[in-house]
């Protein structure tokens, strides 16, 4: 596994289940990938109903904040590659990328979201951060 | 108005209305067979959200006013979550059904609520509105079709609502001789300032004469354009239509509510507010505005159901809402009122004080502490899964009720009282409150049988003002009478504590207060916190008669009257209690962390607030 690869996991893993603070109309405190999904239903809309209101200003709050996350966590995915790297032969890094990334999904199991803009709850699973 | 004077006319004839009393009759019913000329205390809750308000309808609501109405009047309702066979998961019912109701909708959303939601839009099948269906609580920030796409649906569904919020009131409405129910029409008129300070209103109308359509603010965007409209669309020669505008959450306004658009003020200006705003909502579920401890008072009892913040921002982003300014607070607004009166010969903020809950449930009046599950709105919102935890946020509460003393449950006669504010507010227990101000209330009055007819005799109610004194007067005199919230079976309200009289006063430029217990004492009673239980010794009923000590002649005065209960567990000791929450042991389930958040209290006070009754010094 080199370090590209090593970053693209770590990357993915970060993004679909660490949570991070972001304001949209309510504070969020759930992955990255779930202020995406929003801002992608805000785009959708403004393409159907048209440029203005409130969606667009929720689409564009959403879309500064997914860029800045996804940017830190491209950095810090980054950083820790090369770390990795550095100080794990390329034989074991497949199972440290692994073991990181499942215990990641694993701990995204639980109902660790505060999801405050959900139709489903407050408080969701990776399972019901689309909803 | 020539037709309904003459309806009135051979009705009265036919012996179909009531006798003309204190207050004008203005629509034909039945005769009250209940008529008091000295008056009754009726409960009610002013400030009430169905499925035609967005925020409650993306939360799930689907109570309409008719179903409102019927919570009211003492019927059992199921709530959200509903599972898939749309079967509520939670029902509701009060334990004892209130006096009268308002279902005050937001005019805003009148219209819009309903597009992506009713099959007969054009805008139904479209993406925008699929997606809204879809994911609700996005549908609330604009996740969803517009009015300009929808092709006019928007005006025919804000007709078709205001239409169908009038019917509703009109059904519920009891034109018996029972007068066993009063409701109101009534909208709110959601204005805020940089969206987040807020200046919400509600409007109730004196009867079923009401304007063509609410009036929202995105067309009626300050106070004063409010005003326009209801004078344009309600207060006309020709028309019976009346209206009173009523702020709330005064504590969330940054400062807002008790400034003029355009300051500063002017005569006419404080004139139109003082007549239509007569009374503003003191304590609801977002927090209750009497007064706010430390900002220029020490009165120990301002702490009381108080926000943290602000505005609206503090809830959702508190980073971004300051700490409560002191101006957001009636007691604050009250006391300016005096000033300006000296300057400007009218004073703006002379209001009564009512309660309500606001609740976006539609569950008008559901204020017990111990069944409290949140009223939704800007609470949490109860989507398809009943959540883990507190259903409400810490610093919110259940809200209050609205009491009126009228002659008869009638709306005539209860917007009567709302005129002439002879109101006040409690934080939910329906403790009763008299009070009179006047220049020679003997002092054995607490011991006549004739308490209310020598307090209208010789003076005036609360929200009146004292007629000028008399030559030999050294200083107005206060009788108030305070009865204990009678309670249900098996659900006993807790007794009466003290009465005070809060006296605000103009000394120079300076507005001052005197905070006096004049019946009663500070408690020794307790509450066990793990139960709920009451201990101590507490008073059914209470009265006094104070006279003014420090009373001069020449300054701007007011009075109003505050009374405590003993001490209680507050909803989230309930809650956290029935969750079996332990903070010195650790045990603190998820969503309850709140249990344990010292900021909040575990025991309250419950309380009620009268309107005042002022003093206008003679003219020099």
């Amino acid at each position: 596994m080199g370090p590209r690869t090593v970053k693209y996991v770590l990357f993915l893993s970060f993004f679909v289940t660490i949570p991070v603070p972001y304001y949209m109309g309510e504070l969020e405190f759930a992955p990255v990938l779930r202020a995406a999904f929003i801002v992608g239903l805000g785009l959708v809309v403004m393409v159907d109903a048209g440029v203005g209101g409130l969606v667009t200003l929720m689409a564009l709050l959403g879309g500064v904040q997914v860029l800045f996350w996804g940017g830190a966590q491209w950095a810090v995915s980054g950083l820790a590659a090369r770390l990795l790297c550095a100080s794990v032969d390329e034989s074991r890094r497949i199972w440290f990328v692994s073991a990181v990334a499942a215990a990641l999904l694993s701990v995204g199991l639980t109902q660790i979201y505060a999801t405050p803009l959900s139709s489903l709850t407050p408080h969701s699973t990776l399972r019901e951060i689309f909803r | 108005m020539r037709r309904t004077a003459i309806v009135l006319v051979i009705l009265g004839a036919l012996g179909l209305v009531a006798p003309s009393g204190a207050f004008e009759r203005t629509e034909h019913r039945l005769s009250c067979e209940q008529y008091d000329a000295l008056r009754t205390p009726y409960f009610g809750d002013l400030h009430v959200h169905t499925l035609h308000s967005s925020d409650a309808f993306t939360q799930g609501t689907r109570l309409t006013p008719r179903d409102a109405y019927r919570f009211a009047r003492g019927e059992a309702v199921g709530l959200q979550p509903f599972d898939s066979q749309g079967r509520p998961q939670r029902s509701a019912q009060l334990r004892r059904p209130l006096d009268f109701a308002a279902v005050t909708d937001h005019s805003e959303s009148f219209g819009s609520v309903h597009l992506c939601a009713r099959p007969d839009s054009s805008v139904y099948d479209t993406v925008s509105c699929r997606i809204a269906r879809q994911w609700p609580r996005l549908a609330f920030f604009g996740f969803g079709a517009s009015c300009g796409q929808a092709d006019g649906d928007c005006e025919r569904f804000e007709a078709q609502t205001w239409q169908e919020m009038q019917e509703a009131a009109e059904e519920a409405y009891d034109r018996s001789a029972a007068c066993g129910f009063t409701s109101f029409v009534g909208f709110e008129w959601t204005a805020a300032d940089q969206s987040v300070n807020n200046l919400h209103r509600n409007v109730l109308f004196r009867n079923a004469e009401v304007p063509p359509a609410a009036l929202p603010s995105s067309r009626f965007p300050t106070p004063e354009a409010l005003w326009d409209g209801l004078d344009e669309g309600c207060r006309r020669e020709d028309s019976s239509c009346d209206a009173v505008v009523i702020p709330h959450n005064s504590n969330l306004s940054a400062g807002l509510m008790f400034t003029a658009s355009e300051e500063p003020f002017d005569p006419a200006y404080a004139t139109r507010r003082a007549d239509y705003e007569r009374l503003v909502e003191v304590i609801q579920h977002k927090g209750a505005s009497e007064c706010l401890a430390g900002a220029g008072t020490t009165d120990e009892l301002c702490d009381f159901e108080i926000l943290p913040y602000d505005n609206f921002m503090g809830r959702f982003l508190p980073v971004l809402s300051g700490d409560p300014a002191p101006i957001n607070f009636t007691r604050t607004a009250h006391g300016e009122g005096l000033r300006l009166r000296r300057t400007l010969g009218v004073n703006p903020f002379e209001f009564g004080l009512i309660g309500s809950t606001d609740t976006h449930l539609g569950t008008s009046g559901w204020v017990a502490e111990d069944t409290h599950e949140g009223h939704g709105g800007a609470g949490i919102s109860i989507g398809e899964i009943l959540p883990q935890g507190l259903l409400d946020p810490i610093e919110y509460n259940p809200g209050g009720l609205a009491v009126l003393w009228a002659e008869e449950n009638s709306r005539d006669a209860l917007f009567a009282a709302m005129q002439r504010r002879e109101a006040y507010a409690t934080s939910g227990p329906r403790i009763t409150v008299r009070f009179f101000g006047g220049w020679d209330y003997p002092e054995t009055l607490c011991a006549t049988l004739s308490f209310a007819e020598a307090g209208d005799a010789n003076g005036v109610p609360m929200g009146g003002r004292l007629a000028p004194p008399p030559a030999a007067a050294t200083g107005p005199v206060f009788a108030v009478q305070a009865l204990r919230d009678p309670g249900v079976p098996g659900v006993p309200s807790a007794p009466l504590e003290r009465i005070q009289i809060i006296k605000l006063w103009v000394d120079g430029e300076e507005v001052r207060e005197q905070v006096v217990d004049v019946a009663g004492r500070r408690s020794t009673a307790s509450v066990d916190e793990k139960t709920c239980e009451r201990g101590g010794e507490g008073a059914d009923s209470l009265c006094a008669v104070w006279r003014d000590p420090d009373f001069e002649l020449g300054e701007d005065a007011l009075y109003y009257v505050r009374v405590l209960e003993n001490p209680s567990c507050r909803w989230s000791t309930h809650a956290c209690n029935r969750a079996g929450v332990d903070c010195d042991a650790g045990m603190v389930p998820r969503g309850y962390e709140d249990c344990c958040n010292p900021d909040f209290p575990r025991t309250i006070q419950e309380r009620a607030w009268t309107s005042p009754i002022w003093y206008v010094p003679p003219a020099a």
